[in-house]
């Protein structure tokens, strides 16, 4: 029956609890610059957004699941979806000199810290 | 239902019986799904190098073991946070009987290592032809 097929994934989603996707984060503060590592294994790299006012870095991003239609489910326990995650950072750094880069499924940011 | 396809049976139930049904295993969760006569196992493994993975085989005990490193630090850097792990991920899979565990093929990319495993040829399913023993039919 087609219509069970399509269903039946998003029930095993429901019935095993999948987690919400939250991506780990390591901040870490370097004289001239903050480095930050999101793992953001299998996002879309086209979904990837880094913001920040100078003060706050925002990381937003989305992966789809691969199994498509027609996939009969056996086990669910990569979360999908939208993740975003906001971190305060200590001190102000400089946005327009922000770079990024993505890695085995790593962002790395590297945000120069404002001259003050 | 799903437990009379379900080629995996996991080493690691216990320790999954142990944090709850609802706790997110502590590293490398998996997605295992079949498409036809096909079956694919999805790996988290953010931040490890290619190298480090570590794929084994052993009657119909799979088991991935992975390293990723953690970031060198020095004395002008401070850790404000730290959540990505890190050091050695092991995870082991049973495989079924259906599953043809000499044809694996596995591919690393986007931090997601994923495993295709053929379904057997003998565990496919396939028609049979019925014959007959009777005699011509008699023409009269």
């Amino acid at each position: 029956m087609p219509a069970q097929a399509a269903l039946e994934p998003a029930l095993v989603q429901i019935a095993a609890g999948r987690p919400a996707w939250s991506a780990a984060v390591d901040v870490r503060e370097f004289p001239d610059e903050y480095l930050v590592l999101v793992d953001l294994p299998g996002a879309d790299p086209d979904s990837i957004d880094v913001h920040t006012d100078g003060e706050v870095l925002t990381v937003a991003a989305t992966r789809r699941d691969p199994a498509g239609d027609g996939a009969l489910i056996v086990r669910l326990e990569r979360p999908a979806g939208h993740v975003r995650r906001s971190l305060r950072l200590p001190g102000l750094c400089d946005p327009a000199r922000i770079s990024r880069s993505l890695r085995n499924g790593v962002l790395e940011i590297r945000a120069p810290k404002a001259a003050s | 239902m799903l437990m009379r396809t379900d080629p995996f049976r996991e080493v690691d139930r216990l320790a999954q019986q142990l944090l709850g049904p609802m706790s997110r295993p502590a590293a490398m969760p998996m997605n295992a799904y079949r498409k036809g006569h096909t079956f694919y196992v999805q790996l988290d493994l953010p931040g490890v190098d290619q190298d480090s993975i570590d794929l084994t085989v052993e009657q119909n005990v799979l088991t991935v073991r992975a390293q990723r490193q953690a970031v060198e630090t020095g004395d002008d850097v401070e850790l404000l946070l730290n959540e990505c792990p890190a050091g050695t991920f092991t995870r082991q899979v049973f495989l079924g009987d259906t599953l043809d565990s000499d044809q694996i093929e596995a591919d690393y990319t986007g931090g997601i290592l994923t495993l295709t495993i053929p379904v057997k040829q003998a565990a496919k399913p396939r028609r049979v032809t019925v014959t007959s023993g009777d005699a011509k039919a008699i023409e009269s």
